[in-house]
């Protein structure tokens, strides 16, 4: 990114608001430490069944917390990004952001392979039956990745210069 | 006070104070935690108060040991945290009302394991009281009152 779109970011109405108010921020972190319980407990539901730690019910029965999921990263996506605007040139060089963000990307990709290639199969499976190593991975990957996401976020302040 | 002030001296305390790593690492643990605890907790949470309703209670029973577990964590990782300033926090009335919120939070789902797991609900029809709804809403705010609360601590006092 360069310095100019950086600037942009910070020029922008959500940077202004950020940057002026004392007690916005501080909201808009508790709003992200929400956000990321939302996210964080409903893909547990979701994966802790995947893993079969959970039992005895469909699996199909979970999907009803990806929504959930979704939500609760909409609120740390717009808390992220209004972040970012109050002050792009202390978080874009930032070692702790920049592995955060590539992680956000792995999990998201983690989970479109979830959606488009296991969802529908593990649907139709009984209930009490075990899944299979694919599932179990995506799982795995889904709660270390989100784990690795909630470490680097936390580490942000204690990596900079 | 006198002994808030000797926890504050103590190797572990000065450990966290001072060592590059030793505050970052505790304070990450306590994130996860976090995350766990309060996840797990808004989800269970959201079951009793009807959501994914065709999952049987019964199957979320073992959800409360992960609960358990992310609490264990909070708990070292917590007490850690508080020794290595422990006069200003028992000082502070943020953080008292966090651990408020804790407790409260804490006695709210043990009330609500007591009136719904067990023999009772292994169904997946299981009837839940208005009485745990209520106490499920309860919790929800317990918990977010915490979080608010512990993110506050860092601003305030």
């Amino acid at each position: 990114m360069s310095p100019d779109t950086l600037s942009w970011f910070e020029a922008s109405l959500l940077g202004e608001l950020g940057r002026s108010s004392s007690w916005l921020f501080p909201a808009l972190e508790t709003l992200h430490f929400l956000g990321l319980c939302i996210l964080f407990g409903s893909l547990l539901v979701v994966d802790l069944r995947m893993l079969g730690y959970l039992r005895g019910f469909s699996i199909a029965f979970t999907y009803r917390f990806i929504p959930v999921a979704l939500f609760g990263f909409s609120i740390n996506l717009v808390t992220g990004i209004w972040f970012f605007c109050v002050d792009p040139f202390r978080y874009y060089p930032n070692i702790a952001f920049r592995v955060k963000m590539v992680l956000i990307l792995i999990a998201g990709i983690n989970a479109l392979l979830f959606w488009f290639l296991e969802h529908r199969k593990l649907q139709s499976l009984p209930a009490d039956s075990d899944t299979d190593l694919i599932t179990k991975t995506i799982a795995v990957l889904s709660l270390g990745i989100w784990v690795m996401v909630i470490i680097c976020g936390r580490m942000m302040p204690y990596l900079e210069y | 006070m006198g002994f808030f002030l000797w926890l504050q001296e103590t190797p572990v305390a000065i450990w966290i104070q001072e060592s590059l790593w030793g505050y970052p690492s505790v304070l990450s643990t306590h994130a996860v935690g976090m995350a766990i605890v309060v996840g797990m907790v808004l989800m269970v949470n959201l079951r009793v108060l009807g959501f994914a309703g065709n999952i049987p209670l019964s199957a979320f029973e073992r959800l409360f040991t992960v609960i358990w577990l992310g609490f264990l964590l909070n708990f070292i990782s917590g007490a850690l945290l508080f020794s290595a300033d422990a006069v200003r926090f028992i000082t502070s009335t943020v953080f008292l009302i966090k651990l408020s919120c804790i407790i409260a939070g804490g006695i709210s789902m043990w009330v609500l394991v007591k009136m719904l797991m067990g023999e009772k609900n292994t169904g997946a029809a299981s009837i839940i009281p208005g009485k745990a709804k209520v106490i499920a809403a309860v919790s929800i705010l317990l918990w977010v009152g915490a979080i608010i609360a512990g993110r506050l601590t860092a601003y305030i006092g």
